[in-house]
């Protein structure tokens, strides 16, 4: 009964099948199928193979943005706390006034 | 057999000294391009950072401009890490003997993004662990790897942090040795000690004059030959020159031309405050940081070339272009 020859395509029940998934093991037409990576795959197979990449890649785009903007605001904070520390230390360490005193 | 091949691979090929001779006679015979795109990162950044630097210490402004400034500093920082890649990639093909990589947009922005991820955080790492001591020469190795692995050839920043990562932990005696000879580092952390070691010192003296002074300049002489030399011995030569330099210049200019500067004029204030020190340093961190990286370049080919073969190949290509 598997032999392709004796089966019909699973959506139009008139047309006679020419290819098998191998992902749902049901049989299509011509029209059903298409070729996915040198496979012939049915559509919806098509559609759940591809499905969780988009979703992949677009975490992962997301994710690397989050990222970014993590290492920009921590960048940022840094210089930013450089310079509080600059602004708190006294004017005298900054212009060696202390020295004045050894001439 | 399998304890024999983990021995030997522990075990690095070529020396530190090795190492750092082969390192800055590939600086020294690199095209005048290769050289060129560490400058176009660092001068900026360096610019940048010195004028932050004097903006902050003595600016009226200064609050009001803080929170801007430092965010223009760490686009500057990236924009830096971002030509060092670009350096080190070129840098690479000159070991290797292939020909530059092209910088297309894609390649700049995968560099730019896998920069801004992991670079941020040696700005907080590595003073951690300059202060910890024990865990430097690893966390220094990492983010200099992190710039030569990245070569915007890829997406897969896990698979770079690792492939850095495992680099940083190879032949540490090695990397110990090039550390202490080149790292700016370690000469910013000898700086800043002698720095406050005689600004202590001398807010602690008595006013006695002559003496004062005498003692003041015999304490420098002692924590420079004792303590900041030993600490960076090739650092400390170069800031050494460059404070030379930068102190005798206007008493020459004073003395030959009749010039007169403001530096002539403040006497030892115009090089004790924090603003010379920082050009000291920024100016030597220029001179040491191509060695530097140049140098991680080498022990990444290195040890590439366990698993690659890459030196075999590249030693064969320059015997075929030699008979050619």
């Amino acid at each position: 009964m598997n032999n392709i020859a004796h089966q019909k395509c699973f959506n139009h029940l008139r047309r006679e099948a020419v290819a098998m998934c191998p992902e749902c093991r049901k049989f299509f037409c011509r029209e059903c199928v298409t070729e996915h990576n040198s496979k012939v795959i049915c559509a919806p197979c098509l559609k759940k193979i591809n499905l969780p990449k988009t979703k992949k890649r677009s975490f992962r785009v997301l994710g690397l943005i989050v990222r970014c903007a993590a290492g920009i605001m921590v960048l940022w904070l840094a210089f930013y706390y450089m310079g509080q520390i600059l602004l708190t230390l006294p004017d005298s360490f900054h212009e060696g006034t202390l020295w004045k005193s050894l001439i | 057999m399998k304890i024999i091949k983990q021995k030997n691979r522990k075990k690095p090929d070529k020396g530190a000294l090795q190492i750092a001779d082969e390192a800055v006679n590939m600086l020294c015979s690199s095209s005048p391009h290769t050289i060129s795109s560490y400058y176009i990162g660092s001068v900026p950044f360096v610019s940048g950072l010195l004028y932050f630097w004097s903006d902050m210490s003595k600016s009226a402004f200064a609050y009001e401009r803080c929170f801007i400034a430092s965010f223009w500093m760490a686009m500057l920082f990236l924009w830096m890490k971002c030509w060092h890649s670009i350096f080190t990639s070129r840098l690479k093909a000159e070991i290797t003997e292939n020909d530059t990589p092209r910088w297309t947009i894609g390649r700049i922005s995968r560099t730019a993004v896998t920069q801004t991820i992991v670079q941020p955080y040696s700005l907080i790492l590595m003073p951690i662990a300059l202060f910890l001591m024990l865990p430097f020469y690893a966390v220094h190795a990492f983010f200099q790897n992190i710039t030569i692995i990245d070569d915007g050839e890829s997406w897969d920043i896990k698979q770079i942090i690792h492939k850095a990562y495992k680099h940083s932990l190879l032949w540490p005696k090695q990397n110990h040795i090039l550390i202490w000879l080149f790292s700016p580092w370690v000469l910013a952390l000898g700086m800043t000690i002698v720095f406050l070691i005689m600004r202590f010192v001398l807010s602690s003296m008595p006013e006695v004059g002559i003496l004062k002074t005498f003692i003041m300049l015999r304490l420098l002489q002692i924590m420079i030959y004792y303590f900041l030399l030993p600490l960076s011995p090739f650092g400390s030569i170069v800031a050494g020159n460059i404070a030379l330099f930068l102190a005798i210049m206007p008493g020459l200019l004073k003395s030959l031309f009749g010039i007169q500067t403001i530096f002539t004029l403040s006497g030892f204030s115009g090089i004790f405050n924090s603003t010379f020190i920082m050009i000291v340093f920024a100016l030597s961190y220029l001179c040491l940081d191509p060695i530097i990286k140049s140098v991680y370049t080498l022990r990444c080919f290195y040890a590439d070339s366990q698993s690659t073969g890459q030196d075999l190949m590249t030693e064969l290509k320059i015997m075929q272009n030699k008979r050619t």
